[in-house]
């Protein structure tokens, strides 16, 4: 099996990518693979925000689908500096598990990992 | 470990080049062998005498000079250099390979990792 990382540099309901990440990294989870960790950079800050509220009630929520990830273990990490340059720079608004870590987490990410897949503009 | 980092896009339009320079650093801080390749108009951050002074920002091209000094190797693409109508007198005074792109799928398929930019 597997160990999976995953990189995204665009924010919520924008493009597919927070919904590829979500649903690659649950059905590589689902088939026995590890998944090591998402990080995000950019506007993927924004995916962590636990503010996040669909208005349409069948709505998925990408916030709650990420939290869910870090329940089953994989680690979420954001960037600090872009979280600043967003306004968003307090731990208080990241879902649970999620945590703000400079960019050699995606070096440590590439150095550990078998695939590492890149989502972005 | 040899990663290498495509960058793609023009300068100051979007955040890529900033962000991709950020985290191509991040890499070589960590000693890992990290290689940058400007391709298509990726290769306009190798222009000399930028000032986009007027629209808020630092010129990019003082950033990148800081990747030889980490160790970080730069490739241009001639052939986008060629197709945009920049000769090698307009380019910052700065260490790089010039590759073709037969040479760019040589460096790709060689390396663990490619992030594109």
């Amino acid at each position: 099996m597997g160990k999976l990382a995953i990189y995204i540099t665009s924010g919520p309901y924008s493009l597919q990518n927070s919904d590829t990440v979500y649903q690659l990294a649950k059905t590589a989870l689902d088939k026995g693979h590890e998944v090591i960790g998402i990080y995000e950079q950019v506007d993927g800050v924004y995916n962590f925000n636990k503010n996040i509220t669909p208005l349409a009630e069948e709505d998925r929520n990408i916030a709650k689908q990420l939290e869910e990830l870090a329940k089953l273990g994989v680690k979420l990490k954001a960037c600090p500096v872009c979280a600043s340059y967003r306004g968003v720079q307090s731990e208080d608004l990241l879902v649970e598990g999620a945590t703000y870590e400079g960019l050699g987490a995606v070096a440590d990410l590439v150095l550990e990992c078998d695939r590492f897949v890149s989502l972005g503009y | 470990m040899k990663v290498i980092f495509l960058f793609r896009k023009a300068p100051y339009g979007s955040v890529n080049d900033v962000e991709g320079f950020r985290l191509c650093t991040a890499f070589a801080a960590m000693e890992i062998d990290t290689n940058a390749i400007f391709i298509d108009d990726g290769v306009f951050v190798a222009l000399r005498g930028q000032d986009p002074k007027g629209i808020g920002l630092p010129p990019i091209d003082a950033a990148y000079k800081k990747l030889v000094s980490l160790n970080v190797k730069l490739y241009i693409l001639e052939e986008a250099l060629k197709e945009r109508g920049i000769s090698k007198e307009n380019l910052i005074d700065i260490e790089y390979k010039l590759i073709n792109r037969s040479e760019l799928a040589k460096l790709i398929s060689e390396s663990d990792f490619t992030l594109s930019f």
